[in-house]
């Protein structure tokens, strides 16, 4: 996809400040089920349809807001763990994005849904193990401990993000795209 | 994506998944197993357990542990043949191949050493919490049929 090249700066900045509102909003809303958010979704989606420094940018800016207000605290070392590893769904989706063309999303709808529920299974697992570490870090507990108590939440997350993934992206990504091209024509008549 | 057309690519991706999720779940459940067992292994008691056959040959196992009478005999390596009887516990029948004889009206039962002497253990084996330092023992016991009295270790 090759959105990035025509597009103006003011409409990179309304998409970044959109998607950061809507998945600020929907993490509000979750708030209650611990490790199930559909924010990795939208950044890696951000990040597929306009390129990854737009991905990352949507990754950094959500969590600069979410980790500063946030009702589980405010601990610095780990809002800029988060910070970093959150970009990496735009980066990867930013590279999966330029390799791959609309048309091969409706021809290889089911591996292709295969292949991104196992990229949001692995991105999430390099999320919550860098995320580990730094909480570990940051609060001086031993590695290891950390890891393994981590881990009934990591495979939620993981395996939410693996389904997410695998059932919402193509449709969404399909979606997006036409609204993306109709928006396109219109501004070009005009 | 040529990668794509691939099956073995994305049949190695999701085997990649696959492993990942088994290898944390094993990790996690491995840790809290051994957590578990250290714990166990710790609040177990330590105690003196005797065997009388009541044909005056009795056999000491000290500094014996367990968390129940039944764990300890199992530490102390006897050949126990039990019942279960639910949640009322264990109905010990035989012990080192010495069995029960209704003929003879014998039976083993379990008695502990209290400053007043030997007190018949009122629970089943396995029902038995241990504390450190008790002295317990096994007694092929004479039962009298008429009153159901049993008979003492000396």
């Amino acid at each position: 996809m090759d959105y990035p090249s025509n597009m103006s700066n003011s409409r990179k900045v309304s998409l970044i400040a959109v998607t950061v509102a809507v998945s600020l909003g929907s993490n509000y809303i979750l708030i209650g089920f611990a490790n199930l958010k559909i924010m990795d979704l939208l950044v890696f989606i951000s990040g597929f349809m306009f390129g990854s420094l737009i991905g990352a940018s949507v990754g950094v800016l959500i969590w600069a807001i979410y980790g500063v207000l946030n009702p589980y605290g405010f601990v610095p070392q780990i809002w800029i763990a988060t910070m970093l590893s959150e970009s990496v769904y735009g980066i990867i989706g930013g590279i999966l994005g330029r390799s791959l063309s609309i048309e091969s999303l409706s021809s290889n709808k089911t591996l292709l849904s295969i292949l991104f529920g196992a990229i949001g299974f692995l991105l999430t697992f390099i999320y919550d193990l860098a995320t580990n570490i730094a909480f570990a870090l940051t609060f001086n507990v031993p590695l290891i401990a950390a890891l393994i108590t981590g881990i009934p939440f990591a495979i939620i997350h993981q395996a939410s993000n693996a389904i997410l993934f695998g059932i919402c992206l193509i449709p969404l990504l399909t979606i997006l795209e036409r609204s993306h091209r109709r928006w396109d024509h219109g501004v070009s008549k005009e | 994506m040529a990668f794509l057309r691939n099956k073995w690519f994305l049949a190695l991706v999701c085997i990649l998944c696959w492993a990942i999720a088994a290898s944390l779940l094993s990790s996690y459940y491995y840790y809290h197993y051994m957590d578990l067992i250290t714990r166990l292994e710790r609040s177990k008691a330590i105690i003196n357990l005797g065997i009388d056959y009541g044909n005056g040959t009795r056999v000491w196992f000290n500094s014996t542990r367990g968390l129940t009478l039944y764990d300890a005999m199992l530490e102390a390596r006897w050949r126990v043949d039990a019942e279960s009887y639910g949640t009322m516990g264990l109905y010990v029948k035989a012990i080192n191949g010495v069995e029960q004889s209704a003929e003879q009206s014998r039976y083993w039962t379990w008695w502990m050493w209290t400053s007043l002497g030997w007190a018949h253990g009122g629970s089943a084996c396995d029902k038995y919490i241990l504390s450190n330092g008790e002295v317990i023992l096994w007694y092929y016991s004479y039962v009298d049929p008429k009153t159901f009295e049993i008979k003492p270790p000396p």
